[in-house]
């Protein structure tokens, strides 16, 4: 049987094809295991993804690093996805304008509250600043807050998986939170859920009805998109 | 097919001017979000979204979770760390998730209903007192 040298094998692992052919079968395969397991929150496909890639990754013996040459090219899209977010937020104009109040209100409560509860448990609990840093910006959704996270000293990798924990955090709390506020509002219960937990928020909305989910859309790009400049700006007045 | 590449040009040309600005550090904000925000300023004042546009978008939102994967395998180089400060980090990311709920939802709330009682007062003058003894 021929066999791998192994450079050969260093140089196949760093390849995109074997990086991204990976990635893009593990995330197939959580897709499939949460069907599995009916749809359950718990069974994130992106954390499903995330734990089957590090573990194929650590079987093999390939670094993060050789991963990362040829996964980059994925991680780049996350760029442009983020852009495109803007679409989405344009067919949803008339909407802002007709719920201005409601969403101001919400992100002028949500915001602020969310940046705070974070940093404010993580120092009261004994983190370290990059830790705390790390955390900040994990009410903006994943590609965003991983651009926050960067641009102010945090841990972007961390913040990745701890925004996409918090989105199944949020989405496993918010139904019954709500339900004992005695919310009956759908439109309060989508921006909520889109405001506090993202994208998990807004599958978790969209079982309730077309609204709430369109709702937790607009929140959750309202909210990524003004985190980012809130973070930063009132980091560089802090200093 | 040409309209395809137009709008992929177009979500790139602004993640660039994004990147730049960002990289300038004219605004402390990330590179990709300026883009959006530039982004969503071009189709507005163009007045219309194009089908091609509207379709890069739907499928690259489609596989957003997919995208995050590679970020997140990063974090088998922070184990130690999240195991260390594993209780400030669960704390403020499942209670401060749930803390931030809580006040959106109360505030959210308050507005809506609100907005629903004095549009009950807009319909109909006389009866919101009866209504809201009746609440």
């Amino acid at each position: 049987m021929p066999r791998l040298d192994p450079t050969g094998w260093l140089t196949l692992a760093q390849h995109p094809a074997m990086a991204v052919g990976l990635t893009v079968i593990a995330f197939f395969l959580a897709i499939r295991i949460q069907r599995l397991g009916r749809g359950s929150v718990l069974l994130n496909p992106t954390l499903v993804a995330i734990t089957i890639t590090a573990a194929c990754l650590h079987a093999l013996g390939i670094t993060y690093e050789t991963y990362m040459k040829g996964a980059g090219f994925m991680h780049f899209l996350l760029g442009p996805a983020v852009v495109v977010l803007a679409i989405p937020l344009y067919r949803q104009t008339p909407l802002i304008i007709s719920s201005g109040r409601l969403l101001g209100a919400s992100l002028a409560i949500g915001l602020p509250v969310g940046i705070i509860t974070a940093v404010g448990i993580a120092w009261a609990l004994g983190a370290t600043s990059e830790t705390i840093l790390t955390l900040a910006p994990k009410g903006a959704t994943s590609g965003i807050s991983i651009g926050v996270s960067e641009k102010i000293g945090g841990i972007p990798v961390l913040t990745a998986v701890l925004v996409i924990c918090t989105g199944v955090s949020g989405a496993i709390v918010g139904p019954p939170i709500m339900r004992a506020l005695g919310v009956t509002d759908h439109r309060v219960f989508g921006v909520t859920m889109g405001i506090s937990a993202h994208g998990q928020g807004i599958a978790e909305a969209f079982k309730v009805s077309e609204v709430a989910g369109a709702f937790a859309g607009l929140g959750m790009a309202l909210n990524g998109v003004l985190t980012a400049m809130v973070i930063p700006i009132s980091m560089t007045l802090i200093r | 097919m040409v309209p395809m590449l137009c709008a992929l040009a177009n979500v790139m040309a602004w993640l660039c001017a994004g990147e730049i600005l960002s990289r300038l550090n004219i605004v402390p904000v990330p590179g990709p979000v300026i883009g959006l925000i530039l982004l969503y300023c071009h189709i507005s004042l163009e007045g219309k979204l194009s089908e091609e546009l509207g379709a890069v978008s739907d499928r690259l939102l489609q596989f957003l979770g997919m995208l995050f994967v590679p970020a997140g395998v990063g974090v088998v180089g922070h184990l130690d760390r999240m195991s260390a400060e594993a209780l400030p980090i669960a704390g403020a990311v499942i209670g401060g998730t749930a803390v931030t709920i809580l006040a959106t939802a109360f505030a959210a709330d308050r507005i809506s209903g609100r907005a629903a009682s004095s549009r009950a007062k807009l319909e109909s003058n006389g009866q919101v007192e009866v209504q809201d003894a009746a609440a």
